[in-house]
């Protein structure tokens, strides 16, 4: 490394602090760098010195025009200096803030046009919503009433009531005890040995929590594992369904 | 009644092509010719009626300047509270570009992100709206440092800012 290549990029690095605004730009002297560069110019024989002084060029001329500009900006008759500024804005309320921003606030106005593309995808959007559900046809209530033979109830509402699923777990379970003629793991019935997937497992592990609060099913802790039985319970705090019918006060409901 | 320069103008700014809303000067001179600047100031006088205005700016660094120069529609008069409510600009939004945008205009156009984001915690209002403001075209970032972007330059009157900010009281000033 030679002393030139040193010099030059030491006037490189001040251009630089400068330009991304660590130190004002009227705190560089432009002349000193200008001498660097002339008294570097006869003794330029590498190619990184080459390079190095082609830099220093393109930054003197950039921090001389920051100079110009910065030099106009702060004879402007609105110049604020910086720390009066940054106090000021600490001081005014966001209200305030917002307000004097919005009195200088033009916003842009475009036309947005639609492509070929975006036709599709919208048209593609639109036939893939169910079917059923006419515009205008809703009531104009709080709430929307399906006739469950409909097909939007038929959508909306699954036909299976939950009982019937609890009904569905327990028969399974006991079809299982008495085909092993044991007792069964809780976990392998949930995950069906493994192969269920996970929102399936939720609802199993959901559907056997209900009967094993029933009474209908039985648990029990053997070493690490936990075991399904046939329950004692004799039915009857099974749960109850209540069909609560909202009205509205003065409609026909 | 437009003139054809005029319409061609019109219809250029406004309708959107590639990622910046507008057109840039030499777009609009290649369908009209040299006097670009003539037809955009006659159309302005028939736009003003609209409450719309066309604006010419550079799309750089306030500072370090040497950008292309690109037209835009604009709102003539300032959006009221009530219209920037139904225009559906973000409130949150709207107030870290307020911030933002007094203080940078303040500032000559830059200042670090640091101060920014600190400028911001005391205000309440997200840091990370800093990047969103980028994304949308009303800031800069270079290394460490945030500048004014196209859109700001496009869409706030900065000698009005400033000249509002200055007059502005601060409570407990007493005048």
């Amino acid at each position: 490394m030679t002393e030139i290549a040193d010099k030059l990029r030491e006037a490189i690095g001040r251009c630089e602090m400068a330009l991304r605004g660590e130190i004002l730009p009227h705190q560089i002297n432009a002349w000193d760098m200008w001498e660097t560069l002339t008294s570097a110019s006869d003794g330029i024989s590498e190619p990184e010195e080459h390079l190095l002084y082609a830099s220093l060029v393109r930054l003197i001329v950039e921090t001389v025009r920051l100079q110009c500009r910065w030099l106009r900006y702060e004879a402007d008759e609105l110049y604020v200096d910086s720390d009066i500024a940054r106090e000021k804005m600490e001081s005014l309320s966001m209200r305030t803030l917002n307000t004097i921003f919005l009195k200088s606030f033009h916003p842009l106005v475009e036309v947005e046009q639609l492509t070929e593309g975006a036709m599709k995808m919208g048209e593609d959007h639109w036939n893939g919503l169910p079917e059923g559900i006419e515009e205008g046809d809703f009531p104009d209530g709080e709430f929307i009433m399906y006739d469950a033979s409909s097909a939007e109830g038929e959508f909306v509402l699954q036909k299976i009531s939950f009982e019937e699923l609890l009904d569905g777990i327990e028969r399974e379970v006991l079809e299982k005890i008495s085909g092993n003629g044991v007792e069964l793991n809780y976990g392998d019935f949930i995950s069906r040995g493994g192969s269920a997937e996970f929102a399936e497992m939720v609802s199993r592990s959901y559907l056997s929590s209900f009967l094993i609060s029933q009474g209908r099913l039985g648990t029990r802790i053997e070493g690490p594992e936990l075991v399904l039985f046939p329950g004692e319970g004799d039915g009857k705090d099974r749960t109850q369904t209540l069909a609560i019918i909202l009205r509205k006060r003065g409609g026909a409901g | 009644m437009l003139s054809k320069n005029e319409s061609s103008i019109l219809r250029l700014i406004l309708f959107r092509r590639g990622m910046r809303p507008g057109a840039s000067l030499e777009e609009l001179q290649k369908v009209v010719g040299e006097d670009v600047e003539e037809s955009i100031r006659s159309l302005n006088e028939l736009l003003g009626e609209l409450g719309l205005e066309v604006v010419v700016i550079e799309e750089a660094d306030e500072l370090l300047g040497g950008g292309r120069k690109r037209a835009f529609v604009r709102s003539k008069p300032p959006l009221n509270r009530q219209e920037v409510k139904l225009c559906g600009f973000d409130r949150r939004h709207l107030a870290a570009l307020a911030v933002t945008s007094s203080f940078l205009a303040n500032r000559g156009g830059r200042a670090s992100e640091l101060e920014i984001v600190n400028l911001l915690r005391k205000k309440r209002v997200s840091p990370r709206k800093i990047d969103r403001l980028i994304e949308s075209g009303y800031l800069s970032r270079e290394g460490e440092m945030i500048s004014l972007s196209w859109r700001t330059l496009a869409e706030v009157d900065l000698d009005q800012l400033k000249r509002l900010f200055i007059s502005a009281k601060s409570p407990g000033s007493g005048d």
